[in-house]
């Protein structure tokens, strides 16, 4: 052993190999400590929310040279902003409610041009001067399935990646679904004292729902017997659906009643092809209508659009 | 071992641990930093009172329908004129919303400023237009509508 | 025996330690949590909870059994007594909006000058990170009527009520 000079290549290891393992340590925790709280994520985040909040609670705008309104639907080359609130009057100011969901401007939001769509919504991020689109996803769901409105399934974007962080806001809704109309206790009007009845003018574009409440119960075990149109007996499924809405849902209803109970009529729409006016009559055993007569209540009248609950989720990725 | 206190060869090794240490704590701080940012603008979108505004917004706009239908029930039974009524109950409304605002530390302002009806015959039931001034204020954020015209006439 | 051997070890453990103690540090440090998606995560529900009760009173009778006027108007003026609820339409309506949520309800309103809080719905105990949102609504002697509830109005009253929920994720 009197060449030692071999040994300090052995000690030199030792040394950098303790440094290089405390460093590769420190690197695996490092990055995981301050993903987090990095720049890019956030402003994912407020995307999302900026996205979804201008949807649900915005009624959109349009805007020329001779004109402006919140009625861009019917204005798409004008587009400024998008926005899917419902607006009654879209001339004048505060009009619009939010949550609510118009049925026309969804069908519109479904057609606009992709880079259009990207441009006003603001999905897309300025890295050093040039532009780059998020990947994003915008879809109306209820109970998990997507809707559909129209007969088009309502999502916007692409595929979710499952291998990217997402940011995701979902918010609740009213979408338009047709309409009601919602008749309650004495303003029923009725053919006999068994019949509510009711005059339809076709025709219409989605099924219609007829709202029975306060029904005013006169004997043991009321129920409902049959529903007709101009005198044909209406058959389930085919030509109806009856339900009693329980809060937001609907149960299936069986016949027979009681005087809380809400009894909707959802009948399809082929039915009432003609611009000419039906008469629906509705009825019953054990429960008696006062309001007998000759003249009618017309749905066409009395209808509101009937909105049901649902969830926009917004979700965007770099 | 006294060789050992005169070798100093290996100091760059102790220094680059120290170099790398710094360089760790200076990242920790900007990163630090970047979550105190994330934090307030985060928190701007929570505190923002877009719905408390929105709420005495639309709730007023509600209500003053509301007065008005009470208004011309009360009025059918009584000798006093619709302003008078109408003022009584906005008043009684203001004095409600206002209190529950305060409750949250904020302050909301209703004033009917006019009960008004374009063919001028406001004592019947023709009243059609509301004025009113709504102020809000939560400490950050002041929002003035003056006046909020509201239409009765549905 | 050469002890020049053993002298970069020391060097380099040393310097292992110092980088070491210098993660430790940082991530104790309070200020290293991530507020980032709580507060992201907080915004949500807040803006969910706020929908779920802006639907349930902008919804007209022909969507929903009873609107947030009606459910308020039917209210029989007993307090909840955990877990059983005072207002149930409410409570099936908020449950329906919004799944794996709880929530609590009060009602708050004058009467008499005097401010009276009330607890409707009682899920338990709020969570961590709960949040507040409140909705208003304005019963008179003819919703109370119509909903058959207990609030007694006189006739030429309006009271206004404030719903207020504070939910929190389970």
């Amino acid at each position: 052993m009197k060449d030692e000079s071999g040994q300090i290549a052995v000690d030199f290891l030792l040394g950098i190999s303790l440094v290089l393992i405390a460093l590769s340590f420190t690197m695996q925790f490092v990055p995981g400590l301050f993903t987090s709280g990095s720049a890019g994520e956030s402003s994912l985040d407020y995307t999302a929310y900026r996205t979804a909040t201008i949807l649900v609670e915005d009624t959109g705008w349009w805007e020329h040279s001779t004109g402006n309104g919140t009625d861009w639907e019917t204005h798409t080359s004008d587009l400024m902003r998008i926005g899917l609130a419902v607006d009654d009057e879209p001339g004048t100011r505060l009009t619009n409610v939010p949550n609510l969901i118009s049925k026309d401007k969804i069908g519109q939001f479904m057609l606009l041009d992709e880079s259009i769509m990207v441009e006003v919504l603001g999905l897309y991020n300025n890295v050093d001067g040039s532009r780059f689109a998020y990947g994003y996803n915008i879809s109306i769901t209820k109970k998990g399935a997507i809707i559909n409105v129209n007969n088009t399934a309502i999502t916007r974007g692409t595929t979710v990646p499952d291998d990217q962080e997402i940011a995701k806001i979902s918010r609740i809704v009213l979408i338009e679904h047709g309409t009601t109309a919602v008749l309650k206790g004495d303003s029923i009007t009725s053919s006999s004292s068994s019949k509510a009845t009711v005059n339809i003018t076709g025709p219409f574009e989605e099924n219609i729902t007829i709202q029975l409440q306060n029904l005013n119960i006169s004997g043991v075990g009321p129920a409902f017997v049959n529903a007709s149109l101009d005198g044909a007996i209406l058959t389930q499924p085919a030509d109806m659906t009856i339900y009693r809405l329980e809060g937001w849902d609907h149960s299936p209803f069986s016949g027979s009643l009681n005087g809380t109970d809400v009894i909707c009529f959802n009948i399809d729409n082929s039915l009432f092809n003609m611009g000419t006016e039906y008469r629906i009559d509705l009825e019953f055993s054990n429960v008696t209508f006062n309001n007998t007569g000759t003249s009618f209540v017309n749905y066409n009248n009395i209808s509101s659009p009937l909105y049901e609950p649902a969830y926009l989720t917004v979700e965007v990725w770099q | 071992m006294e060789s050992m206190k005169d070798n100093t060869n290996g100091q760059w090794i102790i220094l680059s641990g120290l170099v790398i240490s710094l360089i760790l704590i200076g990242l920790a701080t900007l990163a630090n930093q970047a979550v105190i940012a994330g934090y307030h603008s985060s928190n701007a979108a929570l505190e923002f009172p877009k719905e408390s505004i929105r709420e005495l917004n639309s709730h007023t706009r509600d209500n003053a329908r509301i007065i008005k239908d009470l208004t011309l029930h009360i009025n059918s039974t009584s000798n006093d004129t619709v302003p008078f009524i109408y003022e009584g109950l906005f008043k009684n409304y203001s004095e409600q919303i206002e209190g529950l605002y305060a409750l949250h530390g904020e302050t909301a302002d209703l004033t009917l400023v006019s009960v008004n009806s374009t063919n001028g015959t406001v004592n019947t039931s023709d009243i059609d237009m509301i004025f009113v001034n709504i102020t809000y204020f939560d400490g950050n954020t002041y929002y003035s509508s003056r006046p909020e015209i509201i239409e009765v006439n549905e | 025996m050469n002890e020049k051997g053993q002298l970069h070890t020391l060097e380099g453990l040393a310097a292992a330690l110092m980088i070491t103690m210098t993660v430790l540090v940082i991530s104790q440090s309070t200020m290293m949590v991530t507020p980032q998606n709580e507060l992201a995560v907080n915004v949500h529900l807040e803006q969910l909870s706020s929908d779920a009760l802006a639907v349930i009173d902008t919804a007209d009778s022909g969507s929903v059994e009873h609107d947030l006027t009606e459910c308020v108007s039917s209210w029989n003026m007993m307090e909840a007594t955990y877990p059983a609820s005072s207002l149930c339409d409410l409570d099936d309506e908020l449950s329906y909006l919004l799944p794996g949520v709880l929530y609590n309800i009060e009602l708050a309103y004058f009467k008499d000058q005097n401010l009276n809080v009330k607890k409707v719905i009682i899920n338990g105990p709020p969570g961590e990170n709960s949040v507040v949102v409140r909705r208003f609504v304005t019963i008179t002697n003819e919703t109370v009527n119509d909903a058959g509830g207990g609030w007694n109005l006189k006739e030429d009253e309006l009271r206004v009520v404030e719903v207020r929920m504070t939910t929190w994720k389970v």
